[in-house]
C-alpha cells in the first residue's frame, strides 16, 4: 500500500514538473497591456492572487495548466496576473498605483487590486477574476474558484 | 474607490471622428436612489463615460441615432436605443434594475468561512503547526505546553503515560475532542497524545474552562479540540527526524503524507503514514529507563465528497499500531526481567460525518459517527528484585490483554437568526466498553459506559457590543462495572441524570478591549478513568487502582472571568489577556494509597471522594509582533490548588510505628506558577529561527520510599526548559520545495535529577520536562 503511494507521488511530481515546460499563459504585465491595448484593442483577462490564498493556487495550478483554457486565453484575451499584496509601483493608464496599505498594514492590498476587486460592503477577498471587453470596460468579476469548464463557459461569452 | 474605474474606463475610451456633437447628460438610479459609478457606453464604439458618485454622467455622442449601453455591478445591464437630437434640452435618465441572481451575490469561497477569534465568547487560543514545529513536536503532547494554563507531563518511567493539565487539573478533567468530536476512550486517554501524528494537524483550538453546553459534561477544566486538514490543492510531502536523548539515545521519524483534490473540489482525499522508532534512555544509569522505548506505525486515509455545493460526507480511517516498553532489560523476554511495563497497541478508527447547509446558509446540520476499536496485549510486571521460584512465576503470569471498543454518534442543528442569533441543538450518544484482564493479579476491569447528552444553546446578540451565551446540557450515564484485583471486588452500577447549565458573556467596552465571563457546571460519574487504567510499579511490585465502594458523582463548578486587549498600531500588533479562574470540585475523586494492602504484597490505591477542594489563579498571555518577520509570545500562570479539608494520600495500617497517615491541603503535582515563551523570527525567505521555552515552577510530588507503600511528599524543583531550531527553506522548483532544520531541545539540560534507582524504584515519581537536553535534525521535502 505505502509502496503504491510512494510510487504515485512520484509519479504526479514528475508530472508536475514536465507541466513546466508544457505551453503556458501568455501573462502580460500592467505596463505591457497599456501599449498592447493602444496597438490592438482586445478583450482582457486579470487574475489577482496572493500566496496565502489555497484557491488562488489551485486555479493556477490545475485551470490555467488547462491546454483549452491556454488556447482560449492566448489567442482571444490579453492576461495579467497580479499578487495583491505586491508593493511595486505599477504604471498603467497614465497613471502611478502604488500599495499604500502596506505601509501601514500586514498584507496590505495594492491599490489597483483595490479598484477592480472591491465589492461594496464586502471585504476584499481572494481569489479575484476581472473580464474587461474590448473598450476595456469591465464586463464581469467573479470572486471565487472555478473550474476549467468553467472559465471557459466565461471567456466564451 | 469607483471614481478611478471611470477614469480608467474614460482614458481607455478613444474619441471616434467627431461629426457634429451633442453632450448627452442625465443621472443613473434605482428605485430612486443614484447608482454611482455606472458605465455607460455607446454600443459598437469605443465610446463611453463613467457616472459619478450621484449617477451623473455626460458623454458627447454624433447626433445620430445611438445604442446605448449602461453596466453597473450588482445591476442588471440596461440597452437603450436613443436618437441624442431629443436629449439636446432634456437629462436623459435611466433608471436599473438591482441584479439580485447576479455576481454580487454569489458566495465567497470557503476562504472567508473562519469564525473571527474576536467575535467568540469563549477564549479559543489557537495553535498552529508552526508552533508544533518551533518546538520539534513529533507528537501532541509536546506541543501543548506553549499556551496559558496548559501543562503536559509524563507520568510514569516505565511506559511514558502522559497527561495534559489545564489549570492544573488533571487529564481526566479535560476533553480531547478530534474535529469536534469526543472519540477518546478511557483508553486513548492513556497514551492517545501520543499517538496523533503533528503532519495531520491544521490548528488545536484550547478552550479552557467548560465554557459551552456543546462540550461535554467532563469537560471541567477545558478542552482541546485538534482539527486535522482540509487539502484544497495536490501536495505531497515526505520529512524524516532523527532526534538524539542527550545526544546518544536516538528517536527516529519518519512521516509520509499526499493530498489529492478533484478540480471541482467535489472530492479528495488524504493519505498518510507515519513511522516512530524511540530507543529507551537511562537517565541515571541504573540499567532502568526513565523514557519509554516507542514505536509506532500508523496508516490512515481521510476523503471527502460534495454531492453539491451545500452538503458534504466525510469518511476516515486509521490504522495505529504501537508498542511501548520500559523497564530493564529491554531486550529480553518481559518475565525474565526485573521490571516490565510492555504494551502493544492494536487500534482501528472508523469515521464518518455528513454537513448539510441550506441555500442561504442559515441552518446548518450535521451527523456523525466514529468507532474506535483496540486490541491490546499488555504486560505489567517482573522479577521485582527477587530470584525466587514465587518470583517467577509471578513474572510468568503478568500478562494481560485489553479491548476497547468506542462508539460516538450525534446530530447537531445550527439555526442563524436575522438578528444574528444563534440557535445551536444537539444529541449525542457515546458507549465506552473496556474490558482490561490480566488473570496472574486476579485483575479485571469490565466496564461500560453508556451516555446520553443532549444539548442546547443560545447566542443571543440584543446589543452591538454584548452576546451572550445561554445554554444547558441534559445527560443522562449508565455505568456498569466490575472491577477485580486480587480478593477485592467492587462494582459500580449507576444510572443517573444530570443536568449542567453553562453561560458566557462577551462585551466590547472598545472594539479593541473586551470582558468576557462564564460558568459552566459539570459532572464525572462514578466509573474507571484513563488514569484508574494504569498500573505502576513501585517497590518491585504492581501498583493497582481500584474504584471504592460507594463511589458518589462528582460535581464541578467552572468560574473565569477575562479581559482581553488587541491592538494593531500600523505593522505592530500586540495583544494582552488577563483571565482569573476559580474551579471548585464536589466530592472529587481522589486517588489514596492504601500501601501493600493486596495479599501478594502489591501496592492498592483506591479512587475515592475526597475532600472538597478548588483551584483559583490567573492566566496572563502576551503576545507582540513588531513586523511580519518577528513574533513573540509569552504567557505565564499562577494559581492555587487547595483542599478544603486535610486529603489523606496515603492510609497507615498501623504496623510502623513511623509510618503515619499522609495528609496534605495541597493538590499534588499541581505547581503554582508555570508558563512559557516563543520567539520566531523569519530571517530571510529562507532562514527561521525559532527559540521557544517553558517553564515550571516548584510543586509537590509523591514519593513511595518504603515497600509499605510509605509516601514522602517531596518540593520539586522548577525547570525551564529551553528549544532552539533553525530552519532551511529551498524551493527548488514550483512543484518541489526542500526544508532542512536542527537544533537543541532542552538546551540548559533542566532535568530531573532525583529519579529513583533499581527494581524497587517508584516509576511514577517523574516531573518536569519530559526529555534531558536533545540534539535534533530534520530533512521535509514535497510540494507542500
Amino acid at each position: 500500500m505505502m509502496k503504491k503511494s510512494i510510487i504515485l507521488f512520484l509519479f504526479l511530481s514528475c508530472e508536475s514538473l514536465a507541466a513546466q515546460d508544457r505551453e503556458q499563459i501568455n501573462w502580460l504585465i500592467w505596463e505591457e497591456l497599456d501599449s498592447a491595448l493602444v496597438t490592438k484593442p482586445k478583450k482582457t483577462f486579470v487574475f489577482f492572487h496572493a500566496d496565502w490564498c489555497a484557491y488562488c493556487k489551485k486555479i493556477d495550478r490545475v485551470v490555467f495548466t488547462n491546454p483549452q483554457v491556454i488556447k482560449k486565453i492566448n489567442t482571444e484575451y490579453y492576461a495579467v496576473r497580479m499578487d495583491s499584496e505586491t508593493t511595486d509601483t505599477i504604471r498603467f493608464d497614465g497613471q502611478k498605483f502604488t500599495n499604500r496599505q502596506a505601509l501601514t498594514k500586514r498584507n496590505g492590498v495594492h491599490d489597483l487590486a483595490l479598484l477592480l476587486g472591491s465589492r461594496p460592503g464586502k471585504s476584499y477577498s481572494l481569489p479575484v477574476t476581472v473580464f474587461f471587453d474590448e473598450q476595456f470596460a469591465i464586463k464581469q468579476r467573479v470572486f471565487e474558484y472555478y473550474t476549467s469548464s468553467e472559465l471557459l463557459k466565461i471567456l466564451e461569452q | 474607490m469607483f471614481y478611478k474605474i471611470a477614469f480608467l474606463v474614460g482614458i481607455l475610451s478613444f474619441p471616434i471622428q467627431a461629426q457634429e456633437l451633442i453632450s448627452l447628460q442625465g443621472s443613473i438610479t434605482s428605485n430612486n436612489e443614484p447608482v454611482p459609478f455606472a458605465n455607460v457606453v455607446v454600443s459598437g464604439t469605443t465610446k463611453g463615460v463613467a457616472a459619478d458618485l450621484n449617477g451623473f454622467y455626460s458623454l458627447k455622442v454624433p447626433s445620430k441615432p445611438i445604442i446605448l449601453n449602461i453596466q453597473a455591478v450588482g445591476y442588471k445591464s440596461v440597452t437603450k436605443s436613443v436618437d441624442p437630437k431629443e436629449y439636446i434640452e432634456t437629462p436623459l435618465n435611466i433608471s436599473l434594475k438591482p441584479d439580485l441572481l447576479g455576481l454580487e451575490e454569489v458566495v465567497v469561497s470557503a476562504t472567508h468561512n473562519r469564525l473571527s477569534k474576536k467575535k467568540a465568547p469563549v477564549i479559543v487560543n489557537v495553535l498552529s503547526p508552526k508552533l508544533f514545529k518551533a518546538t520539534q513536536s513529533i507528537s501532541l503532547a509536546d506541543g501543548l505546553n506553549y499556551q496559558p494554563g496548559v501543562r503536559v507531563e509524563t507520568n510514569c518511567q516505565n511506559c511514558g503515560f502522559t497527561q495534559v493539565r489545564l489549570n492544573g487539573l488533571g487529564g481526566q478533567y479535560t476533553q480531547v475532542l478530534l474535529n469536534s468530536r469526543p472519540v477518546f476512550s478511557a483508553l486513548n486517554g492513556v497514551y492517545g497524545l501520543e499517538q496523533i501524528p503533528v503532519s495531520l494537524i491544521d490548528r488545536v483550538e484550547v478552550v479552557r474552562s467548560g465554557g459551552s453546553a456543546l462540550f461535554g459534561s467532563s469537560a471541567i477544566a477545558g478542552t482541546i479540540n485538534i482539527i486535522t486538514k482540509e487539502p484544497v490543492n495536490n501536495s505531497w510531502e515526505v520529512n524524516s527526524n532523527l532526534g538524539l536523548i542527550e545526544g546518544t539515545t536516538p528517536d527516529r521519524n519518519l512521516n509520509l503524507n499526499a493530498s489529492l483534490v478533484s478540480e471541482d473540489l467535489t472530492s479528495g482525499v488524504t493519505v498518510y503514514g507515519i513511522y516512530r522508532n524511540r530507543d529507551a534512555y537511562d537517565a541515571n544509569g541504573d540499567g532502568f529507563s526513565e523514557i519509554t522505548k516507542l514505536t509506532n506505525n500508523s496508516l490512515g486515509a481521510k476523503a471527502f465528497y460534495r454531492p453539491d455545493d451545500n452538503s458534504k460526507l466525510g469518511l476516515d480511517l486509521t490504522a495505529i499500531r504501537e508498542y511501548r516498553r520500559g523497564g530493564d532489560r529491554i531486550d529480553l523476554a518481559p518475565q525474565f526481567t526485573d521490571i516490565t511495563e510492555e504494551l502493544d497497541h492494536n487500534s482501528i478508527f472508523a469515521g464518518t460525518d455528513y454537513e448539510y447547509f441550506n441555500d442561504s446558509r442559515t441552518t446548518h446540520f450535521t451527523a456523525y459517527a466514529s468507532v474506535q476499536h483496540t486490541d491490546r496485549d499488555s504486560y505489567y510486571g517482573g522479577l521485582g528484585g527477587g530470584r525466587t521460584r514465587a518470583d517467577s512465576i509471578a513474572a510468568n503470569n503478568a500478562f494481560g490483554k485489553t479491548k476497547d471498543l468506542a462508539f460516538v454518534s450525534g446530530v447537531k442543528f445550527t439555526r442563524n437568526f436575522k438578528n444574528k442569533d444563534v440557535l445551536t441543538s444537539g444529541f449525542e450518544y457515546q458507549l465506552n466498553d473496556t474490558e482490561d484482564a490480566i488473570a496472574g493479579y486476579n485483575r479485571l476491569v469490565d466496564q461500560k459506559v453508556n451516555s446520553f447528552g443532549l444539548y442546547s444553546q443560545y447566542e443571543w446578540k440584543p446589543l452591538e457590543r454584548f452576546t451572550a451565551l445561554l445554554g444547558a446540557r441534559l445527560d443522562h450515564i449508565d455505568v456498569n462495572g466490575l472491577y477485580q484485583i486480587e480478593d477485592i471486588t467492587r462494582t459500580s452500577t449507576i444510572a443517573q441524570t444530570v443536568l449542567s447549565p453553562r453561560f458566557t458573556l462577551l462585551y466590547d467596552f472598545t472594539p479593541d478591549l473586551q470582558f468576557r465571563g462564564g460558568y459552566a457546571r459539570g459532572f464525572r460519574a462514578p466509573q474507571a478513568f484513563n488514569e484508574d487504567l494504569h498500573i505502576s510499579s513501585v517497590g518491585g511490585e504492581q501498583r493497582f487502582v481500584i474504584l471504592s465502594d460507594d463511589l458518589e458523582t462528582e460535581f464541578s463548578n467552572a468560574y473565569t472571568a477575562s479581559l482581553n486587549f488587541n491592538n494593531e498600531f500600523n505593522k505592530v500588533q500586540t495583544s494582552l489577556l488577563v483571565e482569573g479562574f476559580y474551579t471548585t470540585l464536589e466530592n472529587p475523586f481522589t486517588l489514596v494509597s492504601t500501601g501493600n494492602s493486596l495479599p501478594n504484597g502489591s501496592i492498592l490505591e483506591e479512587s475515592r471522594n475526597g475532600s472538597g477542594a478548588y483551584v483559583a489563579g490567573t492566566n496572563i498571555e502576551f503576545n507582540l509582533s513588531p513586523s511580519k518577520a518577528l513574533l513573540f509570545q509569552a504567557g505565564i500562570t499562577w494559581q492555587r490548588s487547595i483542599y478544603d479539608e486535610e486529603q489523606v494520600l496515603f492510609e497507615a495500617n498501623g504496623t510502623n510505628p513511623s509510618e503515619t497517615d499522609v495528609v496534605t491541603n495541597q493538590l499534588v503535582r499541581s505547581p503554582n506558577t508555570y508558563g512559557f515563551f516563543n520567539t520566531n523570527w523569519t530571517v530571510s525567505e529562507a532562514i527561521n529561527i525559532d527559540l521557544t521555552g517553558s517553564y515550571t515552577g516548584t510543586m509537590i510530588a509523591p514519593h513511595v520510599i518504603s515497600e509499605s507503600g510509605f509516601i514522602q511528599l517531596e518540593k520539586t524543583p522548577e525547570f525551564m526548559d529551553v528549544t532552539t531550531k533553525v530552519t532551511w527553506h529551498l524551493d527548488l522548483t514550483k512543484y518541489l520545495h526542500l526544508e532542512l532544520s536542527g537544533g537543541v531541545q532542552n538546551v540548559f539540560n533542566s532535568y530531573q535529577n532525583d529519579f529513583d534507582r533499581g527494581p524497587l524504584r517508584d516509576s511514577n515519581y517523574i516531573y518536569g520536562p519530559n526529555r534531558p537536553r536533545s540534539f535534533f535534525f530534520g530533512i521535509r521535502f514535497g510540494d507542500f
